[in-house]
């Protein structure tokens, strides 16, 4: 580049940063301003990584991006980008990009012991679809699975799911987003019957307190962190705290930092709602009006395997616990029952079930826990006084309780990775509905996500094992007939049994329950706890794994055939943030060589199959419904000849190339000349992603999930939308008369969610009256004990070991470690130790070392004096972004018995030199 | 070869210190600054999006910035 031209530019886009950030310019600044783009194409679109939802804007000239900037009308981040939007548009352009389709052969022939070779999309195709229509005869629909992700675009997620759940009649389908945010969805929906947040990002400028309950804002989320930081600095009155089991970068700016024991987060939430009781804080206008207490059993095991089948021997001690756990100390006060009781886990499988419990079973409840109680049980850090953390859990409850103080907490995977995460979730909520601070400016219970579409595709469209979309839910024969009559199914094709979550699919695959999966969008090998069962059953296992991906990493590594995915802005597609905010992007450039959309992998698949190969009578085993025959979904092929389509027809005409959607047709004027490879590979001549979009708003429109028309989203003007968006309008606020349109007219507030709504009464010990009682409009105020984790540190293993995401780096790193050089920035992901712990193991910073649970062991340089990560002693911490350092392999795959997500953030280990 | 701005917030008693610090870096250019906010503009030229993001990390470890954030960002195509 000639000198004046890098001054050009460096001029240039210096003046435009300063415009959108609302520096005064000269007008010479204002000219060199307009200089810089000169025949690029600017496009708004929305970043790739987290659950934030920034607005970008994307240049591209001759078929490539060149530039992205943070858009300056984008509400959201008002023109900044974090760190993460450098890979925005390098993403695209890695060196190893995989472009054209890999089946693993050996003399020409697909062999599961043969290298991968490229082949074309139809030879790929052809293997796939042999190996579908092998394990579907021998399996049904259990057979066969896919592992989607909070990435998907909202039309992807569509595409699956509706391919599996309505063409193949398989409900495995669970996206990475179970890992993700899955508590906060049962949190969410036993509490208030709907799914996603009352508030939105706006709540931080109203807001006087910000509560982080294990979520590191400032690393995860930085562009929110710097709202945060501008209304604490602008705010005398304005405070922060930080509690986490560790302290981090978000401590920095905190006014208080509380460092408490894994899982004792569910005791500090009783003292408090203790302390609102005690100081006789209950906002009872509130709670009479609009709320009602419940409570369900503890018993609820912790998601693993209920038999020791495939346990490694040294598992055995903690899977044990599934089925029977002896309490110990602090457990039995806070359950009410003797230390050293055995108890039988009965209902882990009839975990999500509540009763409603008067307030004085819920007094009574929280009552063993007093500061005394919970101090002692919560401290986290050895080197702090019983005392200082005392005084610290009063001032959090002080800053709570404030009459005149606003206060939102959010949380991210420290709440949500959590054996008890659905509990922790509704204990949020608990504080904030007793106090009566939720739902209003300022005021709420904040669930952030990770993922970019964690709200807008896996919840929202619903590709979760038990989900149709628009919070609907497959066990719902009502549900199922709203959702056959938009897809104009037969009835009964849909399947009522709910499949299997993403970790259960890796139970299947090594369990021989299911045989041929396809992953889509995610990184699940590297992703999934306790990774060596997984890597096992992928390769040694006669079973098919197809990986859709656009650059190499675990996952494609243990794949028998890879296929090349097409990324964000090489395809049209829509993202829903944190916020109930939709915001859909025009494809910018092509992606390279073969690779293909994911919605163009669905479809071109779903012509592979007619309708007599899939709904005819299927065998589901466990299936039991009065509806239904046992163990099996009966044939619809004469209601479906009945309804018009033929046995002969195609997955592909019948549930996407329909009339209907044959309507929307390319070329749209509202992509503005952008290019649609997806249309111009399938040949015909419909807007696909426009089509799929607008069948899938038909399910919440008038149902409180109002997504505005397609073309509404395009516009210029227009930087994403809350939903619901009635006659255009997006909702602020839900549940709040004087935002949300579907609150009813004088209710003040109308918590008007319709799930799980009608339940029995009971006492703290459980159901005492069996008849229903109706909650319509309120939100309920759980009491949930505290619940000591499955594998704590003992003699063997000696430490807690967290796992989590760091600044730089994106989950798995397979977009943001492409290009070599970073490699050297943080050459491996490091263990992160308290000096004193590291001393004790016989190790220095820097050293390498070996990190062993039950589960493998893998070594990792150590880091004992981490600017971003200070841990306690007896705590240590490890990034899972690096491939090299396989900390997945260490973690245990325990779930909470109710969301069915993963605790990544627990689990014992010992360190020693390697 | 790279380029990105980023914004640099400080105090504004501390801007002008802050902005003496700025041009000390590699590869980071001054350009402009509001007192009256805090707000500084520079731009980083880079090699490869690891100096990149080494750059902006150690700004935001800098004495007096309390935050700093990328918001353009100009990649050449010749680099992969």
């Amino acid at each position: 580049m000639s000198i004046t031209r890098r001054d050009l530019l460096k001029t240039s886009i210096a003046a435009v940063a300063a415009t959108s950030v609302g520096i005064p310019l000269s007008r010479e600044g204002h000219t060199a301003a307009l200089k810089v783009d000169e025949g690029w194409r600017w496009d708004k679109g929305v970043c790739r990584f987290c659950g934030v939802g920034c607005g970008i804007q994307i240049a591209t000239k001759d078929g490539r991006i060149v530039a992205t900037k943070g858009d300056p009308d984008s509400p959201v981040n008002r023109g900044l980008n974090c760190i993460k939007g450098y890979f925005n548009g390098k993403i695209l352009y890695g060196e190893d990009r995989l472009t054209e389709p890999l089946l693993r052969m050996k003399n020409g022939r697909f062999d599961k012991q043969g290298d991968f070779v490229p082949v074309t999309w139809e030879r790929a195709f052809d293997e796939m679809e042999k190996q579908f229509k092998k394990t579907y005869a021998d399996l049904g629909p259990t057979g066969v699975a896919v592992m989607g992700s909070g990435q998907y675009t909202i039309q992807e997620g569509y595409a699956a799911t509706k391919l599996m759940k309505a063409g193949f009649r398989s409900n495995n389908i669970d996206p990475n987003a179970r890992h993700c945010m899955a508590s906060a969805v049962a949190g969410f929906m036993q509490t208030f019957g709907v799914d996603e947040p009352a508030g939105n990002y706006d709540d931080i400028e109203e807001t006087d307190t910000m509560v982080l309950w294990g979520a590191n804002m400032a690393e995860m989320h930085p562009i929110l962190w710097g709202r945060i930081a501008d209304r604490r600095l602008s705010n005398d009155k304005a405070r922060i705290v930080n509690l986490s089991t560790y302290s981090n970068m978000s401590s920095d700016l905190a006014d208080l930092e509380i460092i408490f024991k894994p899982q004792t987060d569910l005791a500090i939430q009783n003292y408090i709602a203790r302390e609102i009781i005690k100081r006789d804080a209950v906002n009872w206008d509130f709670v009479n009006k609009h709320c009602a207490f419940a409570t369900g059993p503890y018993d609820i095991g912790y998601g693993m395997r209920d038999n020791d089948t495939y346990a490694f021997d040294a598992e055995k001690d903690i899977q044990a616990k599934q089925n029977h756990v002896r309490l110990d100390d602090a457990e039995a006060v806070a359950q009410r029952r003797k230390p050293g009781e055995r108890v039988a886990q009965d209902n882990s499988k009839s975990a999500n079930k509540h009763w409603l419990i008067k307030f004085e079973h819920f007094k009574q409840a929280v009552e063993p826990y007093t500061l005394d109680y919970v101090a002692e049980l919560a401290k986290g850090d050895a080197d702090e006084t019983l005392g200082q953390f005392k005084l610290k859990l009063q001032q959090l409850a002080d800053l709570y309780i404030e009459a005149q103080r606003k206060v939102v907490s959010f949380w991210t995977m420290g709440f949500n990775q959590h054996q008890r995460g659905t509990w922790v979730n509704e204990q949020a909520y608990m504080n904030h509905l007793l106090l009566g601070k939720q739902a209003n400016p300022g005021n709420g219970a904040f669930s952030l996500t990770g993922q970019p579409s964690a709200c807008g595709t896996a919840r929202e469209v619903g590709t979760f094992s038990h989900r149709l979309p628009a919070d609907m839910v497959v066990n719902n024969a009502k549900h199922r007939a709203v959702a056959e009559e938009i897809w104009k199914l037969p009835s009964k094709t849909l399947n009522p049994k709910v499949g299997s979550h993403i970790t259960k699919i890796m139970r299947d695959l090594e369990d021989g329950t299911v045989k041929w999966l396809w992953v889509q969008v995610c990184n699940p090998f590297q992703g999934t706890a306790n990774a060596n069962h997984w890597i096992k059953a992928a390769r040694e296992m006669d079973n098919f794994i197809v990986v859709a991906d656009a650059y190499p990493g675990i996952s494609t590594k243990v794949a028998d055939l890879v296929l090349p995915a097409a990324m964000i802005f090489e395809k049209w597609g829509g993202y829903g943030n944190a916020e109930r905010r939709t915001q859909l992007w025009r494809e910018q450039v092509p992606p390279p060589g073969q690779a293909r959309s994911d919605v163009w992998q669905v479809l071109e698949f779903s012509k592979r199959f007619t309708l007599k190969e899939v709904w005819g009578e299927q065998s589901i085993p466990g299936l039991k419904d009065e509806e239904f025959p046992s163990d099996a979904l009966p044939d619809v092929l004469d209601a479906a000849t009945a309804m018009g389509y033929s046995p002969a027809s195609t997955l592909y005409d019948v549930l996407f190339a329909t009339a209907e959607n044959m309507k929307f047709k390319w070329p749209d004027h509202i992509a503005k000349g952008h290019d649609n490879h997806t249309v111009a590979h399938l040949g015909d001549g419909w807007f696909v992603e426009k089509a799929l979009f607008e069948e899938y708003a038909r399910f919440g429109r008038g149902h409180a999930h109002d997504l505005a028309p397609f073309d509404l989203y395009m516009h210029d003007d227009v930087r994403g939308l809350r939903w619901p968006v009635v006659e255009g309008r997006e909702t602020k606020w839900r549940f709040n008369e004087a935002y949300d349109p579907y609150v009813a007219k004088g209710s003040g507030f109308d918590f008007y969610g319709p799930a799980l709504k009608s339940i029995p009464s009971g006492d703290l010990d459980g159901v005492t009256d069996q008849e229903k009682v109706n909650l319509a409009g309120k939100a309920k105020i759980f009491f949930r004990p505290y619940a000591a984790p499955v594998e704590q540190p003992d003699d063997n293993y000696n430490l807690w070991l967290c796992t989590g995401r760091v600044l730089e780096h994106w989950h798995s790193g397979t977009m943001t470690r492409r290009v070599p050089e970073l490699h050297r920035a943080v050459p491996t992901a490091m263990l992160y130790m308290h000096p004193r712990d590291a001393e004790t193991s016989g190790i220095r910073r820097k050293d390498v070392a070996w990190i062993e649970s039950r589960r493998g062991k893998i070594k990792a340089l150590v880091e004992t004096h981490g600017s971003r990560n200070r841990m306690p002693r007896g705590t240590v911490f490890v990034p899972w972004f690096d491939e090299g350092v396989f900390i997945n392999k260490l973690t245990l795959d325990t779930t909470c018995p109710i969301s069915k997500q993963t605790d990544f953030k627990k689990c014992a280990v010992k360190v020693y030199k390697a | 070869m790279n380029l990105s701005a980023i914004l640099v917030i400080t105090a504004p008693a501390e801007v002008n210190a802050c902005m003496i610090l700025l041009g000390d870096l590699p590869g980071i250019t001054v350009h402009h600054s509001d007192p009256a906010t805090g707000k500084i503009i520079v731009t980083q030229e880079a090699e490869s999006i690891d100096v990149e993001i080494e750059g902006l990390k150690h700004i935001k470890s800098l004495h007096g910035v309390a935050m700093a954030e990328m918001i353009y960002h100009y990649f050449e195509q010749d680099e992969a």
